[in-house]
């Protein structure tokens, strides 16, 4: 039983280690990637009908501000408007448009498809009461938008009939915590392996622990197999040579005790 | 003892590092988007008061503007047929100032918004009251967007009887249930509606078990139409009607149940000229009809009603609380 459970504390140990490692590497990489502001930015870029939607999905997946950017590569206009997401998705309607679906965190990929096949409101929807905030710029456009308790939604055109065509959208979220999150994530990560590695060699340099007088022939064969040739060799001479008596946990034949009382007379 | 320990303290360090890995996932903040939530104002109290103030200031600007830049104005202000009603106003005031009266929604001032319609559906509502500064009684609005592509605007204007009070609605941010279809309430609001409009037509109709009070409205309704029957009934024949316009009620939830009820009612003035017989058109008409002066045969003349009840929850009947009307369209040979 003892045996179990030094066999499972040891493997506990290297389960530690092997998770602290990994916290040490994601928590470092982490903070390199955030920077001191710790800012986290997800980007790209797409071609693009008369409409790009934002989904709740992803500006409600965050429980900080984020900023919204579109950028267009012929530099012409961008309208970008804040909406529950509800009344974003019904000012879209059946328009065609690409829908920023996800963000995926920390690589960084960032989910879009093109939906829709109706006539395009791209023209119309500006006139609605739907939109909580507006920006309007050329050639780019921002947004900050706030964490609400109803999900929201961010709609971009190009305010005319005509498409935005290929379009950079880069969604980021800034929090100055996040760095030393990962950084704390890093330490700890890197304490627990070192406090990990540090048990698991002091574990395997531990001599093994010796067996009553009481122990029988199972105990020893189950001693002798855990340890190395050299060291039963060891065992062997030093019996031999200074045979002292009955031994805990060696096997010197009982008529050998009386050699060894001689002797120490 | 230490031996015991180990295993103990390699699950607390285990368990660490899952906490530690626990609060790396939120790093970069991610966490379950909110739900959907449907039991709110889709606009907050800021934002609406904002698009009543712009529909207003648009019906201002159109009383004070001519020409193209006022019928700009008065299409940024009012909607259906409030816009109608509008349009007619500007005709009838060009042939003479005063000509087309003095509807409630277009000398506002200082709008107060009493009400937002509750959730996401569509048509939303705002309703709106306003006192006038010439300080005469108030003017109680419903602003309308039918869909999130369609800006709110003034549909419905009409002002407060003497004496009536509107119950107060729930909080704006939490919004005011839309019940036109008579949920909660003591009657259906179409049917309150279409009773009502019978119960004023001329020749007048005994209405059964009305659910309505009697109301100063529909006497003076009354009043005039007996006195336009008598004042030409030697020359022709006179007949009035009322009906409901589809699709014009709205109403709004108040605070503790019941409901305030908008609707428009169109009103049709027909007279019906006897043989050998002709009537001099009024000024209201031949601004409508320019060059008909004489009714040689017949004539109809189409009034809009813009009515506002006061519907109970559980039982009891309706009290009109506002109404105004507005001539907008004639016709005749």
């Amino acid at each position: 039983m003892p045996t179990v459970a030094r066999r499972l504390s040891l493997l506990g140990g290297a389960l530690a280690a092997l998770v602290g490692l990994a916290l040490f590497v994601l928590g470092l990489w982490a903070a390199i990637g955030l920077g001191p502001s710790g800012r986290a930015a997800f980007s790209t870029t797409r071609q693009t009908p008369g409409i790009e939607l934002v989904g709740s999905a992803v500006l409600a997946h965050v429980d900080a501000p984020v900023e919204v950017t579109v950028t267009r590569a012929d530099g012409g206009p961008v309208w970008l408007g804040l909406a529950h997401d509800a009344d974003a998705r019904s000012a879209v309607g059946s328009s065609p448009h690409l829908s920023v679906d996800r963000v995926h965190y920390p690589s960084g990929a960032v989910e879009a498809s093109s939906v829709g096949a109706g006539v395009s409101k791209a023209t119309q929807m500006l006139g609605g009461d739907v939109w909580q905030r507006t920006s309007t710029g050329t050639g780019t456009a921002r947004l900050v938008v706030s964490p609400d308790a109803a999900p929201l939604s961010v709609v971009a055109t190009s305010a005319n009939a005509a498409a935005l065509g290929r379009v950079r959208t880069t969604l980021a979220w800034q929090h100055r915590t996040w760095f030393f999150e990962a950084l704390a994530a890093a330490a700890l990560g890197l304490t627990i392996a070192a406090l990990a590695l540090g048990y698991l060699r002091h574990a395997r340099r531990r001599p093994t622990p010796r067996r009553s007088a009481a122990a029988t022939g199972a105990t020893r064969s189950t001693l002798s197999t855990r340890a190395t040739r050299a060291t039963r060799s060891t065992r062997a001479t030093r019996s031999a040579q200074v045979p002292s008596g009955p031994q805990v946990g060696t096997s010197v034949p009982p008529q050998a005790s009386g050699t060894g009382q001689v002797g120490r007379e | 003892m230490r031996r015991t320990l180990r295993p103990a303290a390699v699950a607390a360090g285990v368990a660490l590092v899952l906490s530690g890995c626990a609060a790396g996932s939120t790093v970069a903040g991610l966490q379950p988007p909110p739900a959907p939530e449907t039991r709110v104002a889709p606009l907050a109290p800021p934002h609406a008061r904002a698009i009543v103030d712009r529909a207003f200031t648009a019906a201002a600007q159109a009383e004070s503007a001519t020409g193209a830049q006022a019928d700009q104005a008065r299409a940024t202000a009012y909607t259906g047929a409030a816009l109608t009603a509008a349009r007619a106003k500007a005709r009838l005031d060009s042939v003479q100032p005063g000509l087309g009266g003095g509807p409630p929604a277009l000398s506002p001032s200082q709008p107060g918004l009493l009400a937002v319609s509750r959730g996401f559906g569509w048509p939303r509502v705002m309703v709106a009251q306003t006192v006038p500064a010439e300080g005469s009684l108030p003017v109680l609005h419903l602003l309308t967007s039918p869909n999130a592509v369609t800006p709110y605007r003034i549909a419905i204007s009409a002002s407060m009887l003497p004496n009536s009070t509107v119950r107060r609605f729930d909080p704006l941010a939490q919004g005011s249930r839309l019940v036109t279809d008579g949920t909660g309430l003591a009657v259906k609001p179409a049917t309150l509606l279409t009773t009502y409009a019978a119960s004023l037509s001329y020749p007048s109709r005994r209405v059964a078990d009305p659910a309505f009070m009697p109301d100063p409205f529909a006497t003076q309704i009354r009043q005039n139409a007996a006195s336009q029957a008598s004042s030409v009934a030697a020359q022709s024949g006179f007949t009035q009607q009322h009906e409901v316009v589809p699709g014009g009620i709205y109403a709004v939830e108040q605070a503790g149940g019941g409901a305030l009820v908008f609707s428009l009612m169109r009103r049709t003035d027909t007279f019906t000229v006897k043989p050998g017989q002709k009537l001099t058109a009024p000024k209201e008409f031949t601004a409508l009809v320019p060059g008909q002066s004489q009714i040689t045969s017949r004539a109809t003349m189409t009034t809009l009603e813009l009515v506002v009840f006061g519907v109970p929850a559980a039982k009891g009947d309706a009290t009109l609380l506002a109404a105004s009307e507005q001539l907008v369209a004639a016709a005749g040979s």
